[in-house]
């Protein structure tokens, strides 16, 4: 101890000090200006009542725009379609990726060729893939009524009639969303060692068998981390509307919650930001809780 | 054949049936597009549908073409991809060099904090940023689709974490020889880095080519938009004609399809090492 | 060169990794920086190398106090026990590299690579990366690295401790090898005794951040400055006993009483350590300080390994192959002058 309070303290130089800052200061403006500034703005002005874009007054503080937005008919329709597509479209493209993940897994020939079929929608703009859809989804001359004839069905009008709405928008979004799923999954099969299934098959177990007491219940933390990742993004449906609909549904029928504040502040007029950034706080918050949960379940899993 | 080797050769026709048939649905889509734009306009409203176009020519895409200016959408998206994708590699291996190797108070605090934000959507933080870009003067120019994406802070927890599993001693050796910070950032670490770059490039250029959103908000001028946009707006505000937007929602896919052939691996590798962490 | 440290302290604020180090290590020697892990040498080493700034104290190369200069300008050349070697690039331009910061031109810096290359035994490997090289070859490559430089002193930080045995053997005495041919004053750090005995000059020896000793190999082992040193060095491990200075004699726990010369200047009472190396032990010889009980023996070939019962304690020593003694048998035991330790119990200082 002695020595250290003896003698004076040996220097740094001033350019190690300095120079960690200049290496992170380009990104620091863009994290700052683009995503801080962004996020705290957008909670105050959530609370700011009468919110004037233009010349940024406010007549004061308070739950004002939350009272409208839990109110407002378009917001709890929005609310509740984005839930139920998330509801619709996780467990059908989950299943439908295990399933797909494990076949692919397997030794195949030709799995470049599988894989990238399975893939490829997934860099594909959901614009103009959208297109596709809607054009396949067409009442009169569409692929899908084709098909869906040698079934007995009659011709569906999937994007004019809007009961039919909501099932055209999660087959699109289900099929969307595979490539990342079945990526995920198979990343997460891959990690699993090779010598359980040796042993499994040395002990007689087929391979349903295995499926079921090996494949799932190592395959698990993988896919509640999908459950969770995608959840989170299938809440932010947004973009899928656009090509089908060319809006939230034929007759404003299929609000979602990221549409809704495109719709506060870039459609009505005058703009309500306020109403925006109180749904965006919202958004924000429901995302929140499902993160805590993936965190938490995380944790429990790897204790 | 004995019976235990039929049902292992059934289950494997059952295997590869079932893959045929998703592989199938799932490049059904991509199929009917590229053979729409290829029909034309008797052709495409047949009934029932026709599963080939009669003859092949580009009629459609010289309409298209001429209808909107396509061509500037494209190079518009071009600009923005190169211009943001570059700029967001260039502070991305800076930052993340900083976090991984440098030293300095509040280190962690800071990349804890940079967690952090990274669950904060992007639709959430778009309105103030649609204000900012108005606020420096960028709105309605191609730089309001560029300077928004300089920072990543995905992409640089990412690289973070590779740049961590480059040894140290790396860095002391090359210290000890004299080499700077910034050379040794460019002579060492970013070759080594090189395949965890490429799919950081590839997978933000995927996202700044599909990117529809943001254009959307950021500029009006028809001369400005990017490709997603500028098809959409082709479709809502002509209402184009069902080939014709074959044939333009066909040159957004294309170049992303022969990117995808091409760099698969590393793609794929990237979205899995990248969701499964995030 | 001549490097002098004074009062060296490295605080890491949650712990002192290097505490208050004196030493000075003359031109031209191979160094050993020896100590168990944690004990604070590779700090020392990388302070000495200006990788790790330290928190107090003077470090002088020759007459230059270097304690604040930063480590390219130290003229330093470092190994790394995992060679640090950059992946990316082959043999030459990682030898190359140091005078490639430099600007040396191309030509010039190649020739010189391809020279100390040659010094090292690795001419014929320069368009390989250093994933296709063995371990050894990697080690040769980084100090070939190092020395390209000339640097005024060579640090190796743990330089074999990734080798298999046999390379091991081959690596220590290359290092030995190109040290007397560059004449370089080098300092490496082994937590391997036999490692630092076998090639160095001098061995400095340190233990929870502080010096313990700096001597020649033979020396520290014959006259260990300290408890530690004389437990730490030889194989098998000394024999420690624990007794108190009684009438001139030492009597240790369990009443066994050594008569010892060194025992008689020591003060009535005194707690002590004594220590025994295996071989000073004798078994029913001439020489006779003790009365102990056989317990154990062992064949190993030329000689005998006994336990031998002294007090509470079971000593080992090597007897002669042709005496054969049972279980239980009463012995006398005589000790050597050379490899017979006094220490004080509580301080761990040598007494005798």
């Amino acid at each position: 101890m002695s020595a250290r309070s003896v003698g004076k303290k040996n220097k740094v130089s001033l350019k190690s000090k300095v120079e960690p800052y200049l290496y992170l200061a380009p990104f620091a403006i863009g994290v700052l200006l683009f995503t801080l500034y962004p996020i705290v703005n957008v909670v105050l002005m959530s609370f700011k009542e009468n919110y004037n874009f233009i010349n940024q007054s406010y007549s004061g503080w308070g739950l004002g725009n939350y009272l409208y937005v839990l109110k407002d008919a378009y917001f709890i329709q929005a609310y509740k379609n984005t839930f139920m597509y998330v509801f619709v479209v996780i467990p059908i493209s989950t299943c439908l990726s295990v399933v797909i993940a494990t076949l692919l897994n397997q030794k195949i020939k030709f799995s470049g060729m599988f894989q990238t079929a399975y893939f490829l929608p997934m860099v594909t703009s959901t614009i103009a893939i959208g297109f596709a859809w809607r054009f396949m989804f067409n009442h009169k001359t569409g692929i899908i009524n084709y098909l869906l004839s040698f079934f007995g069905v009659e011709a569906i009008n999937w994007l004019q009639i809007p009961k039919y709405n909501f099932p055209a928008l999660c087959i699109y979004g289900v099929w969307a969303i595979l490539p990342f799923t079945i990526i995920l999954l198979l990343s997460g099969l891959q990690n699993i060692d090779p010598m359980y299934y040796t042993a499994a098959k040395v002990d007689g177990a087929g391979p349903i068998k295995s499926f079921f007491r090996i494949t799932l219940p190592l395959l698990a933390p993988t896919i509640f981390l999908v459950l969770c990742v995608n959840t989170i993004s299938t809440f932010k449906v947004y973009n899928e509307l656009f090509p089908l609909f060319q809006g939230p549904g034929i007759a404003s029928n299929l609000f979602t919650v990221v549409y809704y504040i495109y719709y506060q502040f870039r459609i009505k007029t005058p703009s309500k930001y306020g109403y925006a950034a109180a749904a965006a706080v919202i958004l924000f918050l429901t995302i929140f809780v499902f993160t805590m949960i993936q965190r938490f379940v995380e944790k429990l899993t790897k204790d | 054949m004995s019976k235990a080797l039929k049902e292992i050769t059934l289950g494997r026709v059952f295997i590869y049936l079932f893959l045929i048939a998703g592989a199938v649905i799932m490049i059904f889509p991509f199929y009917w597009m590229i053979t729409g734009a290829f029909k034309s306009y008797v052709e495409i409203g047949q009934y029932p549908p026709l599963w080939w176009p009669t003859t092949f020519n580009f009629d459609n895409f010289v309409i298209a073409f001429e209808m909107a200016p396509f061509l500037t959408y494209f190079r518009n998206s071009v600009v923005a991809m190169v211009g943001s994708v570059s700029l967001c590699a260039f502070t991305t291996i800076l930052a993340s060099f900083a976090f991984s190797k440098l030293n300095f108070p509040g280190k962690h605090v800071i990349f804890g904090l940079l967690l952090g934000l990274m669950m904060i959507p992007f639709e959430m933080i778009i309105i103030t940023n649609f204000r900012t870009i108005i606020d420096i003067k960028i709105y309605n120019t191609i730089f309001a689709l560029i300077i928004p994406f300089t920072s990543s802070i995905f992409y640089t927890y990412i690289l973070k974490g590779f740049f961590d599993s480059i040894p140290d001693s790396l860095y002391q050796a090359a210290r000890v020889d004299g080499c700077s910070n910034w050379k040794y950032l460019w002579r060492v670490m970013v070759p080594i880095a090189r395949p965890s770059l490429v799919t950081i490039i590839l997978l933000n250029a995927i996202a700044s080519w599909n990117s529809f959103m943001w254009p959307m908000l950021a500029v009006v001028e028809r001369d400005l938009r990017t490709l997603p946009f500028g098809l959409y707006a082709f479709v809502s505000e002509g209402g184009a004609e069902t080939q014709l937007m074959m044939a333009a929602s066909t040159i957004i896919v294309v170049p992303m399809i022969i990117l995808f052939l091409f760099a698969r691996k590393q793609i794929v590798n990237g979205v899995a090492r990248g969701g499964l962490k995030g | 060169m001549k490097i002098t440290i004074e009062h060296l302290t490295k605080d890491f604020g949650s712990m002192i990794a290097v505490n208050d180090f004196n030493a000075v290590i003359e031109s031209g020697e191979l160094i050993a920086l020896l100590g168990p892990s944690g004990c604070g040498k590779s700090t020392m080493l990388n302070m000495i190398s200006g990788i790790l700034p330290s928190t107090t104290g003077k470090i002088y190369f020759d007459e230059d106090d270097v304690t604040e200069v930063t480590p390219e300008k130290r003229g330093v050349g470092l190994v790394f026990q995992n060679y640090a070697l950059y992946p990316h690039m082959t043999v030459l331009e990682n030898i190359a590299f140091p005078l490639e910061i430099k600007k040396v031109k191309k030509a010039e810096r190649e020739a010189k690579a391809k020279e100390m290359a040659k010094l090292v035994h690795v001419d014929m490997l320069l368009d390989r990366k250093p994933k296709q090289l063995s371990g050894g070859q990697q080690q040769r490559v980084a100090i070939a690295r190092a020395l390209i430089k000339n640097p005024r002193v060579l640090l190796l930080d743990e330089p074999l401790s990734n080798l298999d045995a046999r390379l091991r053997i081959e690596m220590r005495e290359e290092i030995r090898r190109i040290q007397q041919e560059t004449q370089v004053t080098t300092i490496f750090v082994t937590h391997d005794q036999e490692e630092a005995m076998s090639i160095s000059d001098h061995i400095v020896l340190m233990k929870d951040g502080f010096l313990q000793q700096v001597a020649r190999p033979q020396e520290l082992y014959d006259e260990p400055a300290n408890c530690f040193v004389a437990d730490f060095l030889g194989n098998p491990p000394i024999n420690k006993t624990f007794g108190v200075v009684s009438n001139g004699k030492i009597v240790l726990d369990g009443g066994c009483e050594v008569e010892l010369e060194a025992a008689k200047n020591l003060p009535e009472g005194k707690k002590v350590t004594l220590s025994m190396r295996a071989e000073a032990i004798v078994v029913d010889e001439d020489l006779v300080n003790a009365e102990g009980t056989v317990v154990e023996t062992y064949v190993m070939g030329k000689e005998v390994l006994a336990y031998v019962e002294l007090g509470d304690y079971k000593v080992r020593a090597y007897i002669p192959a042709e005496k054969s003694f049972g279980k239980g048998q009463k012995v006398t035991v005589g000790l050597k002058k050379r490899g017979v330790f006094v220490f004080d119990a509580e301080t761990g200082e040598r007494l005798a």
